[in-house]
């Protein structure tokens, strides 16, 4: 709606995760490459998924949009793209977590909200936890 | 020519950094292991002489020769060993004692617990990454050169009821899992690595079946956190709970290759038991990851499935998956079962495998610090979903049959002789 | 995680990465086996004595 208001481009981040590969070198491991292969498949379909299901609500909300792809860790990248990017507002999604899930969590968006100079909004889920 | 081309690692220069780390890590913790033993031996020493120097002294004014040569060689080995510390009779060394006996706080306990500290505490700088996650098959060659304690009746009576009793567990885990896991509505994909991943060798056997059974992401992070995080425990909790429920170093051997999915996991609690329950758990666990092919063919049978632009036939799969490096291990069982003078035994000093029985625990060392300095408790907290229900009931299970298994089977069935 | 294992991908040449791996254990472990032929008295005292230092 912000975005519209102020007939603004919206750019949506999407970062392809590598952490699965990592696991390749399991002393045992056999058929790596094909273990590589899937994962990029499945990091690439997400991706796929993720751009389609972004395009389609800001179409319906009638807002100039596109995503951009990152490869790698995701609090570096988005906090790297956010920094060296030309971006007036950095939107985040945070669904707030207590106790064991709380330490189970990485807290991306804290961990971002915490590393960059953007402004920011952080959105909350209506229904809390 | 493009053989040896083939054999480069490739970005080999970025290995360098971790492999030295590993190196490093295991030679201090070696010589701290050396010197903890040093001072340990020393301490048994000081309390014993004074007690083998009377019955000595009894034994000689009681004319029993025998029983005399034998308390004097004891003797001896003890003044030696406390020669070795420096010390005198009556001095004692109780925290050693306590460290290496009680605590049990041996060179595969420093390398993990203090792997463990280092990477979760002070992170480990990236350079080190790739090279700490290669450190790990260095457990390889040590495997291979551990051919030198086995001869073929081991293989026959160790490892034939061994892998009789693995398939038992692995096959029937596999095909427990993926049965409830279909009845219960959950994924195919997840099911299926969950069914090879908690049936044999753990994140291993995820890596290989995940392609063919067209695993997701999301589920995987969850089943290999849960693996791992379970794997983690068992090798912590199971040397203690051996130990406590008076179990023979073979049983403890035999039931960690039943329990314990992860490998170098396995090797690590078995060589932290002791030399017998390690000889054993290498044994069973040389005829174990001889079936992750069958898994995968297992999973493609299962699952009636087709394979994706891949070739999923049982020969093809059994080549591509089969782990080649184990062959090396049973030629060096033949030529120990072959008793050749040349070779000569683990056992007989200045023969080539006795020298090599001097090396296996070296490589061992850089091994256990791969893992241990791989181990990231942020991994372990992605277990979670569908996947950690499955992989705590299937841990616990295999556990409490694994035990009673070898509890039926006694102390002597598993036992690795060599030859002696 | 940033390191990339996939460049390994690109470097197929023949040998998967975990026959290679299986072919350098075997290898290595030749090495030590042809050492230990070779001079088993050295090979017993650096692993047994040289190495430990404390």
């Amino acid at each position: 709606m912000l975005a519209a208001q102020l007939d603004s481009e919206i750019v949506g981040l999407h970062v392809r995760d590598p952490y699965l590969k990592q696991f390749q070198t399991e002393i045992y491991a056999q058929g790596r490459l094909e273990y590589l292969d899937h994962v990029d498949q499945c990091l690439a379909s997400d991706a796929e998924e993720a751009t389609s299901a972004f395009g389609i609500l800001a179409t319906g909300a009638n807002v100039r949009w596109r995503v951009k792809t990152l490869d790698g860790e995701p609090i570096e990248q988005i906090t790297r793209e956010a920094e060296t990017g030309d971006y007036a507002l950095l939107i985040l999604g945070r669904r707030p977590r207590k106790g064991f899930a709380a330490w189970r969590s990485r807290d991306l968006p804290g961990k971002i909200l915490a590393a960059v100079s953007v402004p920011p909004i952080m959105l909350v889920p209506a229904d809390g936890i | 020519m493009s053989i040896i081309r083939s054999l480069i690692v490739p970005g080999w220069t970025r290995i360098l950094p971790g492999v030295l780390l590993c190196v490093v890590f295991a030679f201090v913790v070696m010589n701290i292991d050396h010197m903890l033993h040093r001072y340990y031996k020393a301490d048994v020493a000081s309390t014993k002489i004074p007690d083998l120097k009377r019955r000595l002294a009894l034994a000689t004014a009681a004319g029993k020769t025998k029983a005399a040569v034998k308390l004097s060689k004891s003797l001896r080995k003890h003044q030696k060993a406390l020669k070795k510390a420096g010390g005198k009779v009556g001095q004692s060394w109780n925290w050693a004692t306590f460290l290496y006996q009680k605590a049990q706080f041996k060179y595969v306990a420093m390398l993990l617990i203090g792997g463990i500290l280092i990477r979760n505490i002070f992170g480990i700088p990236e350079i080190f990454k790739p090279g700490v996650a290669v450190g790990r098959p260095l457990i390889k060659p040590g495997i291979i050169i551990l051919g030198v304690h086995y001869i073929w009746s081991d293989v026959l009576r160790v490892g034939g009821t061994g892998i009789l009793l693995a398939a038992v567990f692995i096959f029937g885990t596999a095909t427990a899992v993926m049965w409830l896991c279909r009845r219960s509505g959950v994924p195919d994909g997840l099911g299926g690595i969950m069914g090879a991943g908690t049936g044999v060798c753990g994140v291993s056997a995820i890596i290989a079946t995940s392609p063919v059974v067209g695993a997701k992401p999301r589920d995987m992070a969850y089943a290999i956190g849960t693996i791992l995080l379970f794997g983690t425990a068992m090798l912590f909790v199971m040397p203690y709970l051996g130990q406590a429920l008076g179990i023979s170093q073979s049983q403890f051997g035999t039931w960690a290759a039943l329990a314990i999915l992860n490998t170098a996991q396995l090797i690590a609690a078995a060589e932290w038991y002791g030399d017998e329950a390690r000889n054993t758990a290498v044994l069973i666990n040389a005829a174990r990851i001889m079936l992750i092919p069958l898994i995968v063919v297992f999973a493609v049978w299962f699952y009636g499935l087709k394979g994706k632009g891949q070739d999923i036939g049982f020969w093809s799969t059994m080549a591509k998956k089969f782990p080649v490096f184990i062959l090396g291990f049973f030629v060096l069982i033949l030529l120990n079962s072959l008793h050749l003078d040349a070779l000569g035994g683990p056992k007989t000093a200045g023969t080539p495998f006795w020298a090599m029985n001097a090396v296996y625990k070296w490589f061992f060392a850089i091994g256990f610090a791969g893992i241990g300095l791989s181990i990231s408790i942020d991994d372990m907290k992605k277990a979670g979903g569908v996947a950690f229900l499955i992989g705590s009931g299937a841990a616990m299970t295999k556990m409490i049959l694994g035990l009673i298994a070898v509890l039926i089977i006694g102390r002597e069935l598993m036992r690795v002789t060599g030859g002696q | 995680m940033t390191t990339n294992p996939t460049s390994d991908k690109s470097a197929a040449s023949g040998l998967s990465p975990e026959k290679r791996e299986d072919i350098w254990a075997l290898l290595i472990a030749a090495g030590v086996l042809l050492v230990s032929i070779a001079a088993p008295d050295t090979v017993h005292n650096v692993f047994k004595n040289l190495l430990y230092l404390l």
